[in-house]
């Protein structure tokens, strides 16, 4: 119990460091979000635009502490209010278009990386020192090491412009009902095919040599040992001995990784024009959005040490070593 | 097997020797060597000074032009050697200097524990929380003249979280180990331990963290001026490709300009990762490919002693095995 | 990216021919040629939020002149007046009193009658949400008054001819009373179904497409192009492949080497014109010390090789700019015949620069760098970074002028950071040395002087003050003679060719690309008869009531 609340206080401390950073960062910036927004309009709009800017954006000079608790206020209470850069669109507006693209894919991606690698990661353990052992880490390694938005840009002007494989951009057909229904259902994984697979090369390689790893480490452990000397069959000393606790520490990775996919993938959903969170957010810290900026960092953080706090505790049930905190504690 | 029968502190010549007779290890090096080679004597090597716009634009590869030429008509190949040492030093520097980084915070958390964990741990979740793109804009705003180097010490500084968790988990089990134990009732200081102790017994992991760390930033750099967010005069791989995609190289069939960039990333990239598998096998034997089922059985025996000299670099250990 | 690809964001979609079920959204039965729809693509913005709310800056394209409307159109290209809801205007009373007679039988999309009301109305807003206000008009306007149902008079606090025609005629978009009197502060409405008089209506949203139909009731007559689809794009990139693809017909933004990725793909059709707009301009902080000389000033214009600048900076889009600081040959017209030759266009001469100098009493120092009384001539250039084509322009600049000893460090700065340096908001003033930026244009040359030159201006960069040319836009602002405001401009251009206030670079480009596979009567640089880029709304409009389906 008392793990439980240090872990809770941790949690609620970590909250409050990144929202406080979260104010502070954006408003440190050069220049105001009015002046930000000019860079839209290059002398399209009137110069005189720019008070009007700033009334409409409500830019007071107040004193910052006043402004940080107001701030604080409406981020706990919910009140977002309204982006900067399309404004008057609310900034719940903004993220709900945005989020369940990136959510989706992203997601998928990196669940379907993780089984696949870690599968992958077993078996090449298993048949240690055989071709593909000695192949597939190096290949998926070297796929992982091209820069995402080069592989995509590749991809999209061969498979997409030239060959007409794949389209070129956006999530969904325009021409499909959107709905339930197969042709949207498919239109959508025929649009996401390309970025899933650049994220997907770009982070497998990860999940199998890791797993590879840590089953190569347990398959020394003395219990294995004793195990396989025992006559134990093979694929039960794989499945049942080993993999099991090499799974531990795959766990902590896809809690990170899991956290991280909701800030998106910039590179990526700019070569595709791909409708995720990414751009929103890229964009978002350009034009100086603060209302964009506060509200996506702060989904971010708290996603990230949610689930950060499910791992420290899945931990603390699963390995009563880091409860006990080590021997010199 | 010498590398872990012998004393702890002591098993680099013979992991140096196992490590070159490694094949992995050997085609990693030599990539990594060519790549070196060329960002070290880049002046020597590079036939024309990348920038200057004397030749014709848009041209494919030829005698005068190994790589060909840019819109701006400048020589790729240079640009592209040059662009070898910018990278270089960007991708290592920060790769090195995130390692330090994550090392401080890691290994003091892991081993202080207490408060000064929960505070190190705290930071390290907040910088691993954010989102290191946009934290990387914000902090660009402040920046004139965004070069790569500086794009490269800003990439240190919000990369480093990651690293540091490795190493904290990773100091707590070495700390529990007998001969911290022993250290200690031995009077060693907290750095003594921390540093003397604690870190030479995670160098592979460090090793590794390094790796990942450079290819990171390399990417992270070259996704950054891509973007856009990097002095467009200077001369790196991510820069080249970002004139070659606002000057639609692609588009206008000039392979030769985007081609390079990208496949050196990617070359580079592989050469650690072959470095840092060879590495592995070398200082974590039950990595290693080759059968050694029988030793495993003569040693049964000996397996309870040697694990409590071993270093390894095993994540956290199950606790079945106990 | 460039600085014209970080613009704003719209585009194509692949399917979008396939998608076109004309279901008969009041589409005159008689077109046989049952017209494709036009893919307009402005510039990136990633996603689509449904706003379409006039009085909002960052409402989706199409919103201001598609759906709302101006009494007027005052195009900064061929200079000319187009009507739009106002079917002709009158000065009187000293020029202080502008009377509209509005178009009859004008309806809203919902089937009110539009009346002069509505106008009055929309005026009102603005004085009353003065955050609404983002053109300033309340600032000059003393009164705005509805006579019968068709006419609406216009009452300035003192005559401002150029500011009445081109932000109160032709920069402020009507609305509906009836539905906008309930809205309360029309700067916080995201308006999803707009009720407007233009010449199209919103048929449907999402945050990658949405589509506009021709309205079918419009005043003028339905338009020929039945659709207009904005597909989201997020980078140029994306933005160049669907072009070359077909996927997009009307797009604005920079594509790099045009003639291979784009007007290759399908020569017969696929074609491009890039008119000057504006002026792109070294500007010089004249409240520095050094910088207030003249001769520095003239030596550094001498000095720097617009011919590189727009063959390598800008790959030859954008041509070197007229000592006038006029946009030619936009303001042909106004260009003073009698403009000594040498004012006609810059030369490029170093040693002249270096001697100019030399006769200011500036001596080369042991850095080899010029200087006058312990004062080196060494200078921060500010620019935009990731705008490639300045930043290219910046480095030229920074090697020409070192040649005549004149020392400049590149300042790549963040958007916010550099619009903050060069024009923050009043009473802050700007703080740079150099800085290359745009100008402000409008129908007559007039608004690049004032904004740039006069003491309220608002684009007043280099912070110039001299009471002759405050005279002299004034003399233009009240006077309602034709002849008279041309003698103020040849007054203003001749001082700014001599005295340099800022230093003119190149003509900031119009883009602008098509394919006229469907439709004819697109302008061309043969008959430039309107501002031809999608995102100036009000003429993109006009392009399409003009556009006729192929035969």
């Amino acid at each position: 119990m008392r793990y439980f609340l240090n872990r809770v206080g941790f949690l609620l401390l970590s909250l409050w460091a990144a929202m406080t950073l979260n104010f502070v960062l954006p408003r440190m910036m050069p220049g105001n979000p009015a002046e930000a927004m000019m860079a839209k309009f290059q002398g399209q709009l009137s110069p005189q635009a720019l008070t009007a800017l700033e009334k409409q954006f409500g830019l007071t000079n107040g004193p910052i502490l006043v402004q940080y608790f107001d701030y604080m206020r409406s981020m706990l209470t919910g009140h977002w209010g309204l982006s900067f850069s399309y404004y008057p669109t609310k900034v719940t507006t903004i993220m709900s278009t945005s989020l369940p693209w990136t959510l989706g894919l992203l997601g998928i991606v990196t669940l379907i990386s993780v089984a696949f690698g870690t599968l992958v990661g077993i078996l090449i353990a298993w048949k240690r020192g055989g071709v593909a052992d000695g192949i597939i880490p190096i290949v998926t390694m070297f796929l992982q090491a091209i820069p995402g938005f080069w592989l995509a840009l590749v991809m999209v002007y061969f498979l997409g412009f030239k060959l007409g494989w794949f389209p070129m951009a956006h999530s969904y057909g325009n021409s499909v009902q959107v709905g339930y229904n197969v042709n949207y259902l498919f239109s959508i994984m025929n649009h996401g095919f390309m970025p899933a697979v650049v994220v997907f090369l770009g982070g497998v390689s990860g999940w199998i040599i890791g797993m590879r790893n840590n089953m190569m480490t347990t398959l020394g452990e003395d219990y294995v040992v004793f195990a396989e000397a025992k006559g134990v069959s093979k694929s039960r000393l794989i499945f049942a001995y080993a993999a099991r606790n090499a799974l531990l520490p795959q766990l902590t990775s896809l809690a990170i990784a899991l956290s991280s996919i909701i800030g998106g993938q910039i590179l990526i959903e700019q070569v595709f024009s791909y409708q995720g969170i990414g751009y929103q957010l890229t964009s978002a810290v350009s034009n100086e959005d603060y209302p964009l900026i506060q509200a996506m960092f702060l989904v971010i953080a708290v996603t990230a040490l949610v689930i950060n706090f499910i791992v420290d505790m899945l931990y603390g049930r699963l390995d009563p070593r880091v409860r006990r905190g080590g021997a010199t504690s | 097997m010498n590398g872990s029968t012998q004393s702890r502190r002591r098993k680099g010549s013979g992991a140096l020797s196992l490590f070159l007779k490694n094949p992995k290890a050997l085609v990693g090096l030599i990539i990594f060597a060519i790549f070196l080679i060329m960002a070290v004597f880049a002046p020597l090597i590079a036939p024309y000074n990348p920038q200057s716009t004397n030749f014709t634009p848009m041209q494919g590869p030829s005698a005068t032009n190994w790589f060909g030429t840019t819109s701006l008509g400048q020589d790729v190949f240079s640009q592209f050697v040059w662009g070898a040492r910018t990278s270089m030093v960007v991708g290592i520097g920060a790769g090195v200097g995130g390692t330090l980084i994550a090392i401080l915070v890691g290994v003091t958390a892991g081993y202080r524990r207490g408060v000064t964990d929960s505070i190190l741990n705290a930071i390290s979740n907040i910088f691993l929380v954010l989102p290191g793109l946009a934290l990387l804009i914000i902090i660009e705003s402040y920046v004139k003249n965004t070069t790569p180097y500086l794009n490269g010490l800003i990439i240190a500084l919000t990369g480093w979280a990651w690293g540091a968790r490795v190493f904290r988990s990773m100091a707590m089990t070495i700390a529990s180990r007998d001969f911290i134990a022993a250290a200690q009732l031995s009077g060693a200081s907290t750095l003594r331990i921390m540093f003397a102790e604690i870190v030479p017994n995670m160098t592979s992991v460090i090793v590794a963290n390094l790796m990942y760390a450079s290819l990171g930033a390399i990417l992270a750099e070259s996704g950054l001026a891509y973007l856009g967010f990097e002095n467009i005069a200077s001369s790196s791989w991510g820069v080249m490709l970002y004139w070659a995609s606002t000057q639609g190289a692609m588009m206008g069939g000039a392979w030769w300009w985007f081609v390079p960039p990208g496949l050196a990333i990617a070359l580079v990239g592989t050469s650690f990762a072959l470095m840092n598998f060879a590495m592995d096998e070398v200082t974590n034997p039950r990595l290693r490919s080759a059968k050694r089922k029988k030793a495993v059985k003569k040693m049964l025996a000996e397996l309870n002693e040697q694990r409590r000299k071993e270093h390894g670099d095993r994540p956290e250990q199950p606790g079945v095995a106990n | 990216m460039s600085k014209h690809r970080m613009v704003s964001i719209l585009a194509s979609s692949a399917l979008t021919a396939a998608a076109v079920a004309m279901a008969g959204a009041g589409l005159t039965a008689s077109a046989a040629t049952a017209g494709q729809p036009i893919a307009i693509q402005t510039g990136p913005n990633g996603n689509f939020q449904d706003n379409f709310n006039p009085y909002s800056s960052t409402a989706d394209p199409g919103t201001d002149g598609l759906i709302y409307e101006t009494l007027f159109y005052f195009d900064n290209i061929s200079g000319k007046t187009f009507d739009v809801l106002g079917n002709s205007f009158k000065f009187s009373h000293g020029n202080k009193v502008v009377t509209v007679n509005l178009h009859p039988n004008v309806k809203w999309s919902d089937g009110t009658p539009f009346t002069a009301q509505d106008v009055v109305f929309s005026f009102d807003q603005l004085k009353k949400y003065p955050a609404a206000d983002a053109n300033g008009v309340w600032t000059q306007l003393q009164s705005v008054k509805a006579v019968g149902k068709n006419q609406v008079v216009f009452t300035f606090k003192a005559p401002n001819g150029p500011f009445a025609e081109q932000y109160v005629l032709g920069g402020t978009y009507i609305v509906p009373q009836h539905i906008w009197k309930s809205l309360g502060d029309p700067t916080k409405v995201s308006v999803t179904k707009p009720v407007g008089t233009g010449p199209y209506e919103l048929s449907s949203f999402s945050p990658q497409l949405y589509k506009l139909t021709a309205n079918p009731s419009y005043y003028r007559g339905v338009s020929k192009v039945p659709e207009v689809d904005f597909p989201a794009y997020s980078s140029n990139a994306s933005a160049d492949l669907a072009l070359a693809k077909g996927d997009l017909q009307w797009t604005g933004i920079d594509i790099p080497n045009i003639q291979q990725t784009f007007v290759k793909a399908d020569p017969a059709h696929n074609h491009y014109w890039f008119p000057p707009s504006n002026v792109v301009q070294l500007y010089t902080n004249l409240k520095d010390p050094l910088l207030s000389q003249k001769a520095v000033r003239e030596a550094m214009s001498l000095a720097i090789d617009r011919n590189k600048l727009s063959a390598e900076g800008e790959t030859g889009y954008e041509l070197p700019a007229v000592p006038t600081s006029l946009v030619m040959p936009n303001n042909k017209a106004w260009l003073d015949p009698k403009l000594p030759k040498q004012y006609n266009s810059f030369s490029y001469n170093s040693t002249a620069a270096e001697k100019i100098l030399t006769q200011a009493g500036f001596k080369k120092d042991s850095k080899g760098i010029m200087a006058k009384g312990g004062k080196e001539l060494s200078f921060t250039l500010d620019v935009v970074a990731g705008w490639s084509d300045w930043d290219e322009d910046a480095l030229l600049i920074k090697q020409e002028l070192s040649q005549i000893g004149i020392g400049v460090n590149v300042n790549q700065m963040q958007f916010g950071a550099y619009y903050n340096a060069i024009a923050p908001a009043k009473p802050a003033k700007p703080n740079y040395q150099l800085a290359i930026s745009w100008t402000n244009t409008g129908p007559t040359p007039y608004t690049l002087y004032y904004n740039m030159l006069d003491p309220n201006g608002n684009f007043n960069v280099p912070q110039f003050n001299d009471p002759s040319v405050t005279g002299w836009l004034n003399d233009f602002a009240r006077t309602a003679n034709p002849a008279r405001q041309r003698m103020d401009i040849f007054k203003i251009q001749s001082y700014f060719a001599q005295n340099l206030p800022a230093i003119p670079l190149l003509f900031g480009a119009t883009w602008y690309e098509y394919n006229d596979a469907n439709y004819t009567g697109w302008p061309t640089q043969k008959n430039p008869w309107i501002n031809p880029a999608p995102y100036t709304y009000q003429a993109a409009a006009i392009v399409l009531e003009h556009l006729k389906p192929v035969k």
